[in-house]
């Protein structure tokens, strides 16, 4: 995962510039230019299109809401929280409360200003039923949202949590008026007005010249718009008539590299995929199985030929090796067809079949099945992949087939993303793995700020999973996109493509 | 003939309501449904209910049918269940794209196959024949998707002479038009030039070989007039039903074309909405799909009535 | 799809030629035996399995050991193209069959019954005939699940409709000859009539159907594995196999070029050889890729 945000009680008081992250690295270099027309192409299109944050979902979605609304805080190049509209924020001493200043004098497209009201409303939605939200499932540690003086709101928690200004800089948490119901004209803080918006076909927003950071945005007016076709987005990039496109595959790196005019953008990240293996069903719920797996996989050549190098080895655990986390006792799992075959025998399941799902809605999923699937042939065990349609895929066989293909994008923080996954009861727990003493490892990270305690606490976590989870995880997978040479100020943030969707009021164009 | 046209269009009437059962039980069938597709990765089971009883799911299948019928009665054809948007705008706008597609990709490969056909149709078995419909065959042989993107690749990412996408929402000037629409165009005449020249040659070959051309040949009319006057009048039937059938095509087959050049056309909406389970919109562009076809149809046959006199006095 | 009966002289004059094949006949018969005969003993020679990976390299030129080079995940084309033939031939001929079948019991059923059997039948048939095939595809796929039994018996059933009325549209015409009549005036049964007098007298023009249905066919489900629905991976079948490697033809890979060139060949082959029976039969064939 990433550097862990180094803890602190202190009031963050910056100014705007700060805000801009880890892009000072590029305005260092050059001097933005103010103006121009961005046509970004993104890899989903996409009828379900929405305005309404509780209802983001999607790539689109959120690349579109960053352009129309701010959150409270901005996640940055290290995956950490950075004032946005709340300008400083702090927890009290056992972090079950968390105070959030505003920002002064930011307005709405419409002119009315920002206050606390409408900040408590934007988050406190996503808890009303009535409103179904995308984020719900994130809200359920909030017990309170209230206003704090004049221009501050104090967030109540059920349990001490680090983690919440950077939950609250995820993109279903953008601010909007209080009292919205219709969303149709996105009345938000962000860089660019609404011009048009029609779903599944494009989104036109204009410069919002009362945007609060001064001298931003640097364009005119973005175009944005979905592009399903890999090859098509590519060469539709190549030819120049588009300058930004999300998700380059990496076997089209290559020629994209070969463009004169294109540069390819990557962020190394911990998104992963992995083959879930549901510990609370047959065959799947046998450890040898999930063991004989676990050594069948060709990680290495995963990320060499299927990831084309744009990767990075797994140990089947969601840490990345460059994480202070990172459990480094653990041996790296490579290829053992004598293990595995060894496994296989004692789950008494040599020589036998099973099905693995696998789709175009988890990347790669069907390249790296078909390497597991010759590796699981030499020790004796036949997979049969099922390509299955993505639409559905989440609905109809995520955590509900024993043997599945799943990819998680990355989260803020391991504890997050520990907490979404690997707890007995969380919702998203694909591989159905229960286990007390997790469950209380995880707890317990959530709400330590102490590194070494922390550090401890992970090294459990990674070598329970690691040992007995139902997880195969091969490979973590960067984020790929391309741009024209002309667009400059594109920065990485390590949760999405284009800088984490939040590219709109950084990025400027080179005439 | 009216008399018939009556009778066509009410049959035209029946076959959709016919249509529109037919795709609702299809779409019952199908697993998962809008609100799932609406939350995706991020449902829970409560988020997922109260979606449900707000979008008005909870009712049960047949009563939906039923109050969507009625609402289309009054030409209302709902909202949008994903994204709330009234159908009619959603479907309007890409109705006009749709048609645009397919009235230029009509005017392009009609004239070429009949240049193509009665060419070949003069001389059968000549070299033009050969190799101009073995030309036709070749390119509309290979699946669209791989003939719109080699298109892409010579005209748009290595002469640069278009652009790569069709991508518009409202066109500036014609030029742009053009150079917008130019390879989808060109890659949907390909695939239906081929039939439709077959289909003219073959008619008109046939027409030709009749003994009342053959004495117009030994009274000296010229060739040019036996083939512009006679035949083509006598084959004006089968013709105009394999151009009907082409022309339905361009409007409702074409969701590959659209999606290589990213045009926003009926078809892509209509499979997008079948993925998203997204119950008003699928109906919408199917009963347009339908109408298209089932018009497209009955003009073939009021051409044929109107070509050949003796089928006007049948029946 | 139109079937046109030419007058009685054309017939005669053409019967003259019936016994001779003409060159482009000669042709296409000779690239669809080629390709049976690769479907048939191809895989047994093919130097690699279909599923193989072979090479580290992704989207090789072609070397001597392979020959096309290797596809998007380093597997041999050449190997693939063979193996995929048998795929391609086997799925496309099986669901042709399919259609042929339901579209000629139906039409043929509808034919004879005539009166309100035949309006219902038909009616329903517009209605099936007037959807976007590929749309039936997707919504039939997407509650099914892709494999290759489900691909076959869609790609069927969704081309039977348009058989259905070819098929009723030869047997009306029958009907009203007198041999017909006179069997039904004998009390000859339904199927007698079927199976004795109008199946021999329709057989070359519902072969030419065949045919040309096969191609469409073929190209239908390469549009399928377009959308994402075809045969499961590792097989190899020509329309997934372009599909997959698309992301090659823009460095000139042959990975996608050959499969594409091979759905062509087939695709011609067949429209000649409908083009040569079309004149034996004297009936005129045409329609829309749908």
């Amino acid at each position: 995962m990433l550097d862990r945000r180094q803890f602190t009680k202190s009031l963050i008081a910056t100014g705007t510039a700060l805000a801009a992250g880890a892009s000072s690295l590029n305005l260092a270099t050059a001097q933005p230019k103010r103006g121009g027309r961005l046509r970004v192409a993104g890899h989903v299109q996409s009828a379900q299109d929405t305005l309404d944050p509780a209802k983001f979902a999607q790539s689109t979605d959120y690349a579109r809401g960053h352009m129309l609304y701010n959150a409270l805080t901005r996640i940055d190049g290290n995956g950490q929280a950075q004032p946005e509209l709340a300008e400083a924020f702090e927890a009290n001493q056992d972090v079950t409360e968390w105070v959030f200043k505003l920002r002064k004098g930011v307005t709405f497209h419409d002119g009315k200003a920002l206050d606390a009201n409408d900040v408590i409303y934007s988050i406190m939605r996503h808890k009303d039923p009535k409103v179904a939200s995308a984020s719900k499932g994130l809200v359920d540690d909030l017990v309170e949202v209230a206003a704090d003086g004049t221009d501050g709101v104090r967030v109540k928690l059920k349990s001490p949590n680090a983690d919440i200004p950077v939950l609250l800089g995820t993109f279903g948490f953008m601010i909007v008026k209080k009292g919205t119901t219709d969303f149709s004209t996105a009345i938000g803080t962000g860089p660019f007005r609404l011009k048009e918006f029609t779903p599944g076909v494009r989104t036109v927003a204009t410069r919002n010249d009362n945007y609060f950071k001064p001298g931003k945005p640097y364009l005119d007016e973005i175009e944005y718009f979905g592009i399903a076709d890999p090859v098509a987005r590519l060469n539709a990039l190549i030819a120049g008539d588009i300058d930004m496109m999300s998700d380059l595959r990496p076997n089209a790196i290559e020629e994209a590299k070969r463009a004169s005019n294109v540069e390819v953008f990557s962020t190394p990240c911990p998104r992963f995929v992995q083959f879930a293996m549901m510990c609370d069903r047959e065959p799947t719920n046998n450890l040898d199985f999930r063991l004989a797996v676990k050594n069948m996989l060709d990680r290495e050549r995963i990320v060499q030929q299927v990831l084309n190098g744009y990767g990075v080895v797994a140990n089947d655990h969601f840490v990345m090796p460059k994480s202070p986390v990172y459990n480094s006792s653990l041996p790296q799992r490579g290829v053992d067809l004598d293990k595995a075959k060894f496994h296989l025998k004692k789950a008494g399941m040599d020589n036998t079949s099973i099905e693995l799902h696998v789709t175009d809605a988890v990347q790669n999923s069907i390249e790296m099945g078909l390497l597991l699937q010759r590796q699981a042939a030499l020790a004796g065990l036949t997979i049969n992949l099922k390509r299955e349609p993505s639409d559905g895929y989440w609905s109809n066989i995520w955590i509900k087939r024993p043997f599945h293909a799943v990819v998680w994008n990355p989260r803020p923080t391991e504890s997050l993303m520990a907490t979404l996954v690997w707890k007995s009861d969380a919702k998203w727990n694909d591989t159905q793995f229960k286990d007390p003493h997790l469950d209380k490892l995880i707890d317990a990270a959530r709400g330590t700020i102490d590194p070494g305690k922390r550090k401890q606490t992970f090294w459990d976590i990674q070598s329970i999973i690691y040992e007995q989870g139902g997880n195969a995880i091969p490979a973590f997978v960067n984020y790929i996109d391309a741009h024209s040479s002309k667009v400059k100020g594109l920065t990485p943030v390590p949760t999405g493509n284009l800088g984490g969707f939040n590219f709109a009021d950084s990025v400027w164009l080179e005439s | 003939m009216l008399n018939l046209i009556g009778r066509r269009a009410l049959q035209g009437l029946l076959t959709l309501l016919l249509v529109s059962f037919l795709v609702f039980a299809g779409t019952e069938l199908l697993p998962g449904d809008v609100a799932q597709a609406v939350l995706g990765q991020h449902a829970t089971p409560e988020s997922l209910q109260e979606l449900r009883v707000q979008l008005g799911l909870d009712r049960p299948a047949a009563l939906r049918y039923v109050s969507w019928l009625a609402g289309v009665i009054h030409l209302d054809f709902g909202v949008s269940l994903a994204s709330q948007v009234p159908v009619r705008t959603l479907v309007m706008d890409r109705l006009g794209h749709t048609l645009i597609l397919a009235g230029l990709s009509a005017a392009v490969a009609v004239p070429i196959a009949f240049v193509i056909g009665l060419g070949a149709a003069t001389r059968p078995a000549g070299v033009f024949d050969r190799i101009s419909s073995i030309a036709a065959l070749c390119v509309s042989a290979l699946p669209e998707f791989f003939l719109g993107t080699l298109l892409v690749l010579i005209f748009a990412v290595n002469l640069r002479w278009l652009p790569a996408i069709a991508y518009v929402t409202e066109f500036r000037s014609f030029g742009q038009m053009v150079t917008s629409l130019a390879m989808p165009v060109a890659t949907l005449a390909a695939v239906i030039i081929s039939q439709m020249a077959r289909m003219i040659r073959a008619t008109v070959v046939n027409v030709l070989s009749l003994p009342y051309v053959e004495m117009a040949v030994l009274k000296g009319v010229s060739y040019r007039r036996i083939i512009l006057v006679h035949a083509l009048r006598n084959a004006v039937g089968p013709i105009a039903n394999v151009v009907a059938l082409n022309l339905a095509y361009l409007v409702s087959g074409i969701v590959v074309v659209e999606t290589v050049f990213v045009y926003p056309g009926l078809a892509r909406l209509l499979v997008d909405a079948v993925s998203s389970r997204d119950f008003p919109v699928i109906q919408a562009c199917v009963l347009i799909f339908c109408a298209v076809y089932i018009a497209l149809m009955l003009l073939a046959d009021i051409a044929a009535i109107i070509g050949n006199p003796r089928l006007r006095h049948q029946e | 799809m139109t079937a046109v009966k030419p007058s009685s002289a054309a017939a005669n004059r053409r019967n003259a030629k019936r016994r001779t094949l003409s060159a482009t006949g000669v042709f296409a018969v000779a690239i669809l035996l080629l390709w049976v005969l690769v479907a048939l003993f191809g895989p047994f020679l093919a130097p690699h399995n279909e599923a193989d990976i072979v090479s580290d390299v992704n989207f090789t030129r072609p070397t001597v050991e392979y020959l096309l080079g290797t596809d998007y995940i380093g597997r041999d084309v050449f190997s693939r193209l063979i193996y995929g033939a048998r795929t391609t031939l086997a799925t496309g001929l099986i669901a042709t069959l399919i259609a042929e079948c339901l579209g000629i019991c139906l039409g043929f059923f509808a034919a004879i019954r005539g009166g309100i059997v035949d309006s219902v039948m038909s009616r329903l048939n517009d209605a099936l005939l007037s959807f976007p095939h590929i749309m039936m595809g997707l919504v039939v796929i997407a509650a099914l699940g892709s494999s290759i039994p489900v691909l076959i018996a869609t790609s069927g059933f969704v081309y039977a409709s348009a058989v259905y009325r070819i098929a009723r549209a030869l047997a009306m015409d029958l009907r009203e000859k007198e041999f017909i009549e006179a069997a039904r005036a004998r009390g000859e049964g339904t199927w007698w009539v079927l199976s004795r007098e109008i199946l021999p007298n329709t057989t070359l023009p519902l072969l030419t159907d065949f045919a040309l249905r096969l191609s469409f066919i073929i190209l239908f489900m390469s549009s399928l594995g377009f959308l994402g629905l075809g045969v499961q991976p590792p097989t190899a079948d020509w329309g997934s196999m372009v599909r997959e490697n698309m992301e090659g033809l823009g460095s000139g890979s042959l990975a996608p070029i050959i499969p594409a060139a091979a759905i062509a060949s087939i695709t011609v082959a067949l429209n000649l050889l409908v083009d040569e029976l079309s004149r034996r039969t004297g009936r005129i064939y045409g329609g829309a890729r749908e």
